[in-house]
């Protein structure tokens, strides 16, 4: 993807890491500034900006998920914020003044981790880099994840996701994963995915992408998140179900999730700002009780019963999970979850 | 998005046009659904007002302005939540069908989110306890929100 960024900043505690080394390597036209921190630049950011910063913060997060509805006990591994792939649901366009960023002190993260899941023994973590950004978004030029993949499924308790939108995997390939990493992607119709996940790799390439992966030694996962109901989604969606399954067998999937299309309604101006072709606004969408717009509960319960019957005819121990539901409706659009 | 703009407001226009007086409330809820139902089924917000439904409602002489208004409103939420309307509807006539105690105040949970029901009740002596007790146990034999819940599922 011909991506340059408009301007690149570099906080001086970041300068010297290996990170804003192969950053500045990989955009030697891009004008640079350094500062002490993001948060003091004088003048305007966005998304067209990087920024290479220290995370002063904690790495990992526990997914905070939504108010009144069932979290799934996940864990968050915050190693930047911002995405090239805008497509028009993303909750990211909340942040359009703010640059890309991608962390630098790996180091700290690795120590984190190891602190914070080997403190824990009896518990069983997943933990993903994909919540805040697309994991391999950036990984050609960070190489994040040569680093990650090793170190985090190295922890006998961790369950590390990439989970991503690209097809861009050849890096992980000849990774040590202990066989404890799960590379996912999220799934929709190509129809859906050209209008409204355009930058995003076509889903003939994700598959053979995971099946790349599978051969590798990896598990893969697949998150039809955002399900989109149109006319003609039924038969659309069971198509990609198939495709799946052409590619990938049963075993070797670590997870199913479904989630429908939900956004916080401050979210609905931007998206029609920013993508005025999009018709995902006028979905039948209503406040759910955490206060987003998510398709009413009838239909989410079309959707994912459907879903669910046709993943199961292929693999009825495949695990499904319902993202941001609540279990009474696991269970009556007969989802199995996750096992541990 | 001028022309969007343009369009949204000659279709307003013609609802004042027509002696609806729309608050700032009801002009924010009005927009918001012909731009959504133009966005879904195609056609301009002015196209929409034009059409023989809208029409059928300003024209009605036998209703007062505040009275069309209400109807205009619910006639463009049923048709932008066509599926919720189906399961609206489908709850109420179960309601209505079991002829509950008039004293029985129910709702459901907003959007039908949760499968439970606000039930309000008031009594002023024991027999009327008693028939409110029938009343609900038929409405719990009933479980409305599940029936609404499938026909809509069934309908979309």
């Amino acid at each position: 993807m011909p991506w340059t960024p408009r301007k690149i900043l570099v906080e001086e505690e970041a300068a010297g890491s290996a990170v804003a080394r192969s950053v500045l390597a990989h955009f030697p036209d891009s004008p640079v500034e350094r500062l002490e921190r993001i948060k003091d630049y004088d003048g305007r950011l966005g998304a067209e900006d990087l920024a290479v910063a220290r995370q002063r913060g904690r790495f990992i997060k526990k997914c905070p998920g939504t108010p009144a509805y069932t979290c799934c006990d996940y864990y968050i591994l915050n190693v930047g914020i911002g995405c090239r792939l805008s497509c028009s649901y993303c909750y990211l366009h909340h942040y359009m003044n703010t640059p890309f960023t991608i962390y630098s002190n790996t180091d700290d993260l690795i120590a984190q981790a190891n602190d914070y899941f080997r403190k824990r023994p009896r518990r069983r973590f997943r933990v993903g880099s994909g919540e805040f950004i697309d994991s391999l978004d950036f990984d050609e030029i960070t190489g994040m994840h040569d680093l990650l993949v090793p170190e985090l499924t190295g922890i006998p308790n961790v369950t590390f996701e990439i989970k991503t939108k690209s097809d861009r995997v050849d890096h992980l390939l000849g990774l040590e994963h202990h066989g404890r990493a799960v590379v996912s992607w999220s799934v929709n119709p190509e129809i859906i995915r050209i209008g409204e996940e355009s930058l995003s790799a076509p889903l003939a390439a994700r598959l053979r992408a995971a099946a790349a992966c599978v051969a590798a030694g990896y598990r893969v996962g697949f998150h039809f998140d955002p399900l989109i109901y149109y006319p003609g989604w039924a038969q659309d969606y069971e198509q990609v179900v198939d495709e799946i399954f052409a590619h990938v067998r049963p075993k070797n999937i670590a997870w199913i999730s479904l989630g429908g299309l939900r956004f916080n309604p401050s979210l609905k101006p931007i998206m029609e700002a920013r993508f005025p072709e999009s018709r995902l606004t006028s979905g039948e969408l209503v406040r759910g009780l955490d206060g987003k717009l998510r398709y009413f509960i009838a239909i989410r319960r079309k959707m994912f019963r459907r879903l669910n019957r046709a993943v199961q005819a292929h693999g009825p121990n495949v695990a499904v999970y319902l993202c941001m539901e609540n279990q009474k409706l696991a269970t009556e659009v007969g989802v199995t979850g996750l096992s541990s | 998005m001028t022309s969007q703009n343009d369009n949204q407001e000659r279709a307003l226009s013609a609802l004042r046009n027509a002696e609806l007086k729309l608050n700032r409330n009801d002009t924010r809820l009005i927009t918001e659904l012909l731009r959504d139902l133009s966005k879904r089924d195609g056609g301009s917000p002015a196209d929409i007002i034009a059409s023989a439904r809208v029409q059928e409602i300003l024209a009605d002489k036998k209703r007062n302005a505040p009275q069309r208004l209400e109807r205009l409103k619910k006639l463009l939420a049923d048709e932008r939540y066509p599926v919720y309307t189906r399961a609206e509807t489908v709850f109420w006539a179960l309601i209505k069908e079991l002829k509950l105690h008039p004293n029985i105040k129910i709702n459901h949970c907003v959007h039908f989110e949760e499968d439970s029901l606000e039930v309000r009740f008031s009594y002023d002596n024991d027999l009327e306890l008693r028939r409110i007790g029938a009343s609900l146990e038929r409405l719990a034999a009933c479980n409305p929100v599940k029936h609404a819940l499938d026909s809509a599922e069934n309908s979309c």
